[in-house]
């Protein structure tokens, strides 16, 4: 094995005897680096540029001090050897398609250290063969492959903990895997849209993605541990149609970036703890089928927030995630101030709500019949401007229930019950009581001037509201197929209420019924009168 | 490289194979199985946490 030393002080190749040396700074006409040699650009290279005119193979590359360019053209450097095959600097400059690819086979360990290079001097990296272990050090990478380039298979062994920075595309082999651990991995690419494909393997460690104008798309399924956090801070992370599984996931700034789901999910595993935050969502924008399952099971005593948006901090029904709680017998907190949440569905989960949480809910409620729903002072609020349904599977909602979404339509799938002391306030919308059965609440209200109604769920068919005692004044509300009763009065006088038809208990002013009204048609001025 | 995309219990991943992989049809449903399980088995039953020293 020789060493070669690049020493000329200008531009050259690589294929040429005169750039080459036997010594650092020492006299060129040594041998072109072969595979049998290493090869190193050090401080007494030159600031010049040496030229990949060929592809070479070599056992190992350094880097350290050189100041000059590496242009790779589109050629390769294959390193065949092992221990420290590459050391980079931050000092050098690369030009081209910079790809360096690590060939060697044997179970020996290797180590490449690019160094904190810039996302335009990264240089992409292909394990194409190895069962060892792998150090990244603490660096920056352009694209990882750790495929033979054509085949699924390659590199078969464990890459070590370490974090490092990928501003390109990452690859995995199926027979490879990751030693678990803290150190992330940082996807900061600012332009152009990255592909990561895991190829089946578990990643348990966490995941950041932070680049202004860059783009992630999963390509297969991206799994890591229920202790680990995925983080979006800039950019758009586009799951296409994969499932994400991590175990918290968080994103929470005022960044412009964008989590797209495509038709895929993100699972979340973690407990007891934040398993989900985008608290301050100034910025977020979310699309596709925004599904988010929480799968951990939680333990009793433990507690899980989803601290989705602040309505104050940038939440709304556009940047709302859809939660399906799917285990667990711990406490699930949606945010003891105002957070925008889409659809909550706890089917499967079995433990209880935290006391006074305070959700705007712009989807779906479904209750399951295992869980608590802990009593409290906190307002619930239905927010959405489409149609959305609840269901509450006997469940009694002791707290104020809100709904309050110009446009808004909520149909009950099964009685609605609050508690002996809360409140029902209508504000805007349409409530559609379960036709058939009895809701009871503490006691009814109308706000605002808006139009907002109650009606059953199926036309002509009633729907009971029932509460003991009190007189509830509403307004601006249109009632049909409702029966009032229970022991309220149920005061609907106000010229503003419309009795839309088919109610039984309501106190109506005598002005007409809808029923009543008379249908006016403007007379035709454009067609002949008969006569 | 083929790209197989497969959803299986709401579960959705791809598979990647060589173009000539030559594999048959019930080897590939076996390899979809197989990631499945493999994830289930991860996300029910996790592994106990015992980070590796980072290396510097």
């Amino acid at each position: 094995m020789a060493s070669r030393f690049w020493v000329t002080g200008g531009t050259g190749n690589w294929n040429d005897t005169s750039n080459w040396s036997a010594t650092s700074g020492g006299a060129s006409g040594a041998s072109v680096p072969g595979s049998a040699d290493t090869a190193a650009f050090d401080a007494s290279s030159g600031a010049g540029t040496a030229m990949l005119d060929i592809s070479p193979t070599i056992q190992t590359l350094t880097c350290t001090g050189f100041t000059g360019t590496l242009a790779f053209g589109t050629n390769t450097i294959s390193l065949n050897s092992t221990g420290t095959i590459f050391t980079g600097a931050t000092t050098m400059t690369v030009t081209g398609t910079p790809l360096i690819i690590c060939t060697n086979s044997s179970a020996t360990s290797r180590t490449i250290t690019p160094g904190a290079v810039t996302e335009a001097n990264s240089i992409s990296f292909r394990i194409t063969a190895g069962t060892g272990s792998l150090a990244l050090t603490a660096g920056s990478f352009r694209d990882i492959d750790f495929t033979d380039g054509t085949n699924p298979t390659g590199f078969a062994g464990t890459v070590t903990n370490t974090a490092i920075t990928i501003y390109g595309n990452f690859k995995a082999s199926t027979g490879m895997t990751r030693t678990a651990g803290a150190s992330a991995y940082t996807f900061a690419a600012t332009s152009g849209t990255k592909t990561i494909n895991t190829a089946g393997v578990t990643f348990d460690n966490p995941f950041t993605f932070n680049g202004v104008g860059g783009t992630w798309q999963l390509q297969a399924a991206l799994t890591s541990g229920a202790t680990r956090t995925c983080t979006l801070t800039n950019g758009t992370l586009d799951l296409a149609s994969y499932t994400l599984t991590t175990g918290i996931f968080s994103s929470t700034n005022s960044n412009v970036r964008t989590l797209a789901f495509g038709t895929g999910k993100i699972v979340v595993t973690g407990t007891n703890g934040t398993s989900w935050t985008t608290a301050t969502s100034t910025g977020l924008t979310m699309t596709g089928t925004r599904t988010v399952e929480l799968t951990g099971n939680g333990l009793a005593g433990e507690t899980r927030a989803i601290n989705s948006g602040s309505t104050s901090a940038g939440g709304s029904a556009a940047n709302a995630a859809n939660f399906y709680i799917k285990a667990g017998v711990d406490t699930i907190s949606l945010g003891t101030i105002s957070r925008a949440i889409g659809t909550v569905d706890f089917t499967g989960f079995s433990g209880s709500t935290l006391v006074n949480t305070t959700p705007v809910i712009y989807g779906d409620l479904v209750l399951s019949t295992g869980m608590t729903v802990t009593a409290g002072t906190g307002v619930w609020t239905f927010a959405a401007t489409t149609s959305q349904t609840i269901t509450t599977n006997g469940k009694t909602l002791d707290f104020p229930v809100t709904f309050d979404g110009i446009g808004g339509t909520w149909t009950m799938q099964d009685a609605l019950t609050l508690g002996s002391t809360r409140t029902l306030t209508l504000t805007n919308g349409t409530l559609r009581l379960k036709n058939g059965t009895t809701s009871t609440v503490g006691s009814f209200a109308t706000s605002g001037t808006n139009p907002k109604f109650l009606t059953s769920t199926t036309f002509g068919s009633q729907a009971t509201i029932s509460a003991t005692t009190g007189t509830f004044v509403v307004n601006y509300l249109t009632v049909q197929d409702s029966i009032a009763t229970g022991g309220a009065t149920w005061d609907a006088l106000a010229i503003t209420n419309v009795d839309a038809g088919n109610n039984t208990g309501w106190l109506f002013s005598t002005t007409p019924s809808i029923g009543n009204e008379i249908t006016m048609r403007l007379r035709s001025f454009t067609q002949p009168r008969r006569f | 490289m083929i790209q197989i995309t497969f959803t299986i219990n709401g579960f959705t991943d791809a598979l990647h194979l060589a173009d000539d992989h030559g594999l048959s049809d019930v080897e590939i449903e076996a390899m979809k199985q197989a990631r499945y399980d493999k994830w289930d088995d991860f996300v029910k039953n996790p592994p106990a946490v015992v980070d590796e020293p980072v290396e510097e």
